[in-house]
Order: C-alpha cells, then structure tokens, then sequence
C-alpha cells in the first residue's frame, strides 16, 4: 500500500473506476440496442407500410434499455469527480472506486443487453400483428423495466461504496471492496440477461397469440422474478461484506477470504441467472400458445428453475462459509 | 446515504442476545400505520353503500376484486371455490398494502418539519421481511396441511427418498441421498424468504436513492425529477408489489400442490 | 511515481512475501481461499445454464403433449440430475480446498 503516494492512488482508482463503469456497463446496452435495431430493419422490409409504428416501437424499446447505461454514466461521472474526504483516502479510495465500477460496470452489462430480447420481439411482433401495436409496446415496457432491477441493485451497492466509508482498511478493504462488487455485478451480470431472455418470449408470445396476454404477462412476471433470485444473493453478500464482517483479519486472509466469497457468489449466479431465463422464455411462449394449461407449465418452470437454481445455492454457501467459517 | 445502513439492520432478532440497536424504526412504523389507516379510509367508503348499478368508485373496487378473485382461482386450482376464496382476502389484502406503501415515497414532507415525515416502509428490510417470513410461514403451513408432515418432510428429503419398487442398494442409496438433499431443500427455502423480501427491499430503495442522486446531480431539475418518479415509484412500485403478491401466492400454490 | 518503482514494489511482495511482512503460510491460505471461491463461482456457470435449457425443453414438450407431464417432469429431473453433477464436483473441491489445503 505504501508504494503509491495519496493522491496518485486516488487517481488511479477514480480512472480505473469510471473505465470499468463506463466501458462494461456500456457493452451490454450497445449489443442490446442493436439487437432491437436489426429485428426492426427486417421488420420493416417485411412490413414496410408500417414504417411508422416501427420505427416508434424501436425507439421507445431502445430508450427504456439504455436506462442501464445511463446508470452506468451517473456512477461513472460521481467516481471521477467526487472529492476524497474523511476517511476514505488514498488506497482505501481506490478500492471504494474501483469496487463500484465492478459493481456497476457489470451490473448494467446483463440489464442492458438482456432489454434487447423483448425490444426485438417487439418489433417483429408489430409487423406480425400491427394493430397490436399498443398492447405489444406496453408488454415490452413492463418486460424491460423488470429486466433492469439487478442494474438498479447494483447501483445501489455502488452508491452505498461511493457514500459509506468500509470499516475496514489496508489490504482488507481491497478484499472487501472488490469481493463486494463482483458479487455485486457479475451476480446481477446472469440475471439481466436471463429475465431479458423471458421477457422476449412473453413479449413474442403475447404478440403471436393477443387473446392470452395477461396470462403470458403473469408467467413473465415470476419467470423473472425467480431468475433474478442470484443478483439478490450477491446483494446479500455485499451487504454482509459491506455492514456486517465484525473483526475481520487486516492483512492478506481477509482479503482473500472476501474476494473468494465474492467471485463465489458473483460468478456463481450467472449460470442460474441466464438458464432461469431461458426456462421463463419457453415457458412465456407455451403458455401463450395454449393458456389452458397455464398452471402445469408454471409449475414446471418453477421445479426446473428450482434445480437451476441449486448451484446459486451451493455457490452462496461457499461464501458464507468463506466469510463465516473458515 | 448513511441511513442505508440502519434500514438493513433488522431490529428484532427473537431467540439470540443480539441487543436492540437503536429500537424500533418509528418512521418505518409511522408509514405503515400510515398506510393501514389509508386502506381502512378507503375501504370504508368503498363499502359504504353498495348499489345494483356500480357508480364509479364501487366500479373500481369490484373490477379489483373480480381480477384477483380470478388471479387467486386460476394460480390455486383447488377443486371448490369456497376453498379458492380462504385465500382471496390475503393475497387481495397484501397487494394493496404493497401498492399504497410503495407508493408512500411520493408524498412530499411539510417544509416546516425538520424530519422526513413519510418514506416507504418497504424501503426498510424489517417491513419486506416481516412480509416474506410470513408468506412463506403461510405456505409452509398449508403444504403441511394439504400433504401431511410426513408428505412434507418426504418431499424436503429429496426425489429419491420414496422411489416405489426401489429395493436393496438402490433403496438405501435413495435413504442415504436424503442427508444431501434434506440441508440443500431446506436452505432453497430459507433462501425464498431472502429473495421475496430483499427484491423488493432492493427495488423500492434503489428507485429512491436513483432519484436523490439524479436530481441532486442536475440541481434539482423539476421535469427530470417528475419523470423519474413517475417511473421508479408508480411503475416499478405497482409492478413490484404485484411480483410479491404472485409470488407468495405461487409459493402457496406448488406448496399445495 | 514511476511505473518502474511501482512494478519493483509489487515484484517483491510477490516474489518475496517474507520480505512485505506477509509469511508464505499465508499467502498458501490465501491461494486456497480464493481458489475455493473461483472453483464454485465459475463451476456454477455452465449447470445452471444447462439445468434451465432442460427446463425450457421440458416446458416445450408439455405445451405439446400435456398428457405425458409427468414423464416428462421425471426425465428433465433426471438430465438436470447428470448435468448438476458438475456442480457437485465443484463444491466438493471448493470444500476440500477450504477445510484440507486452507488449513
């Protein structure tokens, strides 16, 4: 820690900080508008009398899924510009900085590109169906905005980094803040994308077969609230590391011990996250097909997405015993 | 930004020498009580005079009843409608605390006061969990009731606990793969309660601080700031309540199945 | 503060812990404890990716043919079963590298 003076310190992690934010929290939201985008320029050349609408539903698919980014750019401009102060000085700066853009950086990377399955669906749904247009618009919407809450999770552990000094310092605080951001954002990184995947097959099967929206919607809406079970085991864990790690060893044990229960919950829910998500997909597409048998799928999706889940399961345990036991 | 901290504590911690810190949170409470006294108010002018042709209000709150009445029937699918109906007054009851406190944010504190007067309560984990210990005790109990203990505890043991014509090896094996699944059953359940509560803990607290720091960010920009609330709380609030309500009551559902 | 200074000074605490004040024994425990954490995290990767694919195939195949739900739900139960194996691998190593190496 001693070979790097204060304020250089300081300036490397407001540097690497706002680069991670920006240039991982920016990926996810380019690859996802441009998913959107290519859908509606083979739905316009389908459809091309209805330009209009099309070009409208693109948009307001691409507004509502670059909110991650925009995220990403609010926490990306506090890293560079808030002033050090108090406790949180030279190294333990950095760590609190480069920990958010993890976070962040990360967190808005799933979000982001996960919005660009409904806001493809959307479109080729207009030109299936184009007096449909409002109600396939409005399911989108819901969709998108549901895909971005582990963005908004992950944001919000970025805030408190930004705001609430650690309680620890030295090697430590390195451990706590980078263990505390991956779980943070590579957590939410499998769950953006997974409950993106569901909500573009709500979104195409709502479309595809008008009549049984609201059921379709139903089963969207839990498909991604289940995928989205690994972001909040990885904001449990950086809430654990953030406000309840007691006496935690200073030197190189506590930071080994933290960053192994982040990397652990972290890249442990990324599996979870995406294949939940692909199980609310086809799931959202049959029970748009046949709605009578809406309650057996359901419960279908939730077993395998049950078992899906078990490796989050075994990745948190891993984690808390990192942080608890060992 | 400091206070994120004190809203994770949870107050009361029953059977452990964990001391109090702090009490209760009394603007947590105060909200709440808030909210109660709001639902009672409407409540009681919704059934004050009932007439055969609705006039708009009572318009409203039948529609709302007629569409988790078929929510509740459709998620359940117990063979009468009597037994549909025992759970309609809870599911129906917790969407509109749900609703009414997330939307509790959005009312602006008296200039005169010095504290912050109303807040979310589900911005505070001790009322999100309190909320999901409770759906899934309610869950819990009625997979018992519909299955049995035995069926229940059976089912906690893993898939191959009761295998029919499973004999010799494969049969103590399904016995002996109990001691791994029975730990992993149990921790998915306690992991339930997690992730109800601190989903929605997680967005309603998200969406406020967002909201904070954006219009601090740009001086307190009026249009900007009336955007983003209409977004983060009445959106993301009426869709949030609606996952948790669903999700107690699918909860229930595969545990009655 | 030049770069050189900076890769001098890292170099000796990874080349020679003893010298940064940090004892070998140490750094050994430390390997194991975030070894344990990279084996579950990215082990966890590809059986939940896996085990929720299964899933979506399983829900397909019931809109198809909703007579055969529970054949079906038996036989994604077991292909989940193989495909959590991998899973299973990971935890026990990440726990052996916890309580056998990390001790």
């Amino acid at each position: 820690m001693e070979f790097l003076d204060a304020h250089t310190w300081e300036l490397v992690g407001r540097y690497l900080g706002a680069g991670l934010a920006l240039g991982l929290g920016g990926i996810g939201a380019a690859v996802g508008m441009g998913l959107s985008a290519g859908k509606a320029n083979e739905a316009i050349i389908r459809q091309p009398s209805e330009q209009g609408t099309l070009l409208r539903t693109m948009l307001i698919g691409q507004a509502v899924g670059g909110s991650p980014s925009i995220f990403a750019l609010v926490i990306g401009l506090l890293i560079l510009f808030k002033p050090a102060g108090g406790d949180v000085v030279g190294a333990t700066f950095a760590a609190v900085t480069i920990g958010a853009g993890i976070s962040i950086g990360l967190g808005c990377f799933g979000s982001g590109l996960g919005c660009g399955w409904p806001g493809g669906a959307a479109c080729e749904g207009v030109a299936r169906n184009p007096r449909q247009s409002t109600s396939i618009t409005s399911s989108m919407i819901i969709g998108q905005a549901v895909a971005q809450s582990p963005s908004i999770f992950a944001t919000v552990i970025a805030l408190i980094f930004l705001f609430r000094a650690p309680s620890v310092t030295g090697l430590a605080a390195f451990g706590v803040c980078l263990g505390a951001g991956i779980a943070m954002g590579a957590g939410a990184l499998g769950p953006g994308i997974g409950s993106g995947t569901a909500a573009g097959g709500a979104v195409h099967g709502s479309s595809r077969w008008p009549q049984s929206s609201g059921s379709t919607l139903r089963t969207m809406l839990i498909a991604q609230a289940v995928s989205q079970t690994p972001a909040i085991f990885g904001m449990l864990v950086a809430f654990i590391m953030l406000f309840a790690l007691p006496d935690l060893d200073l030197g190189i044990e506590g930071f080994a011990r933290t960053l192994g229960a982040g990397i652990a919950a972290g890249f442990g829910g990324i599996g979870p996250g995406i294949g939940s998500g692909t199980a609310g997909d086809y799931a959202c597409r049959v029970t748009a097909a046949r709605p009578r048998i809406d309650a057996l799928t359901l419960r279908t999706m939730l077993i395998g997405q049950a078992v899906s889940q078990s490796t989050a399961i075994y990745a948190l345990i891993i984690a808390l015993l990192l942080l608890f036991v060992v | 930004m400091e206070q994120i901290g004190d809203r994770l504590i949870w107050y009361f911690i029953p059977f452990t020498d964990i001391s109090i810190p702090g009490g209760v949170n009394v603007l947590t409470i105060f909200n709440a009580l808030v909210v109660i006294g709001l639902l009672f108010g409407i409540s009681y002018l919704a059934v004050r005079k009932f007439a055969m042709t609705p006039g708009r209000g009572q318009y409203v709150v039948e529609t709302f009843a007629g569409m988790f009445d078929g929510l509740v029937m459709s998620s359940l699918e117990l063979p009468t409608r009597r037994e549909n109906r025992r759970f309609f007054p809870l599911i129906a009851s917790l969407f509109m605390f749900l609703l009414l406190s997330n939307f509790m944010g959005f009312f602006p504190t008296p200039l005169f006061l010095p504290v912050t007067l109303f807040q979310e309560p589900t911005a505070d984990i001790n009322c999100t969990l309190s909320l999901g210990i409770m759906g899934m005790v309610i869950a819990t109990f009625c997979s018992m009731r519909a299955k049995g203990i035995m069926g229940y505890f059976s089912e906690l043991a893993g898939p191959m606990w009761s295998q029919e014509g499973a004999t010799g090896g494969a049969l103590i094996a399904g016995k002996l793969s109990a001691l791994f699944f029975f730990p992993l059953n149990v921790i998915g359940e306690m992991a339930k309660i997690v992730s109800i509560s601190f989903r929605l803990f997680g967005n309603i607290i998200g969406g406020s601080i967002i909201i904070v720091v954006v219009t601090t960010l740009v001086y307190n920009f009026s249009p900007l700031a009336a955007g983003l609330d209409l977004f983060f709380v009445f959106f993301v609030g009426t869709v949030q309540a609606f996952v948790f309500t669903m999700l107690t009551l699918t909860y229930i559902a595969v545990g009655i199945k | 503060m030049d770069l050189t200074t900076v890769l001098s000074a890292m170099q000796t605490v990874v080349a020679q812990p003893e010298a940064a004040g940090i004892s070998s024994a140490a750094v050994i425990k430390a390997g194991a404890l975030i070894g344990a954490g990279i084996c579950m995290g990215f082990g966890a990767i590809g059986p939940g990716v896996g085990e929720g694919f299964a899933a979506g195939k399983a829900c397909e195949a019931i809109g198809r043919n909703p007579q055969e739900a529970g054949l079906l739900t038996r036989t994604m139960l077991i292909g989940q079963a193989v495909s959590e194996s991998t899973g299973i691998y990971s935890l026990v190593v990440a726990l052996l590298m916890l309580f056998v190496v990390g001790k």
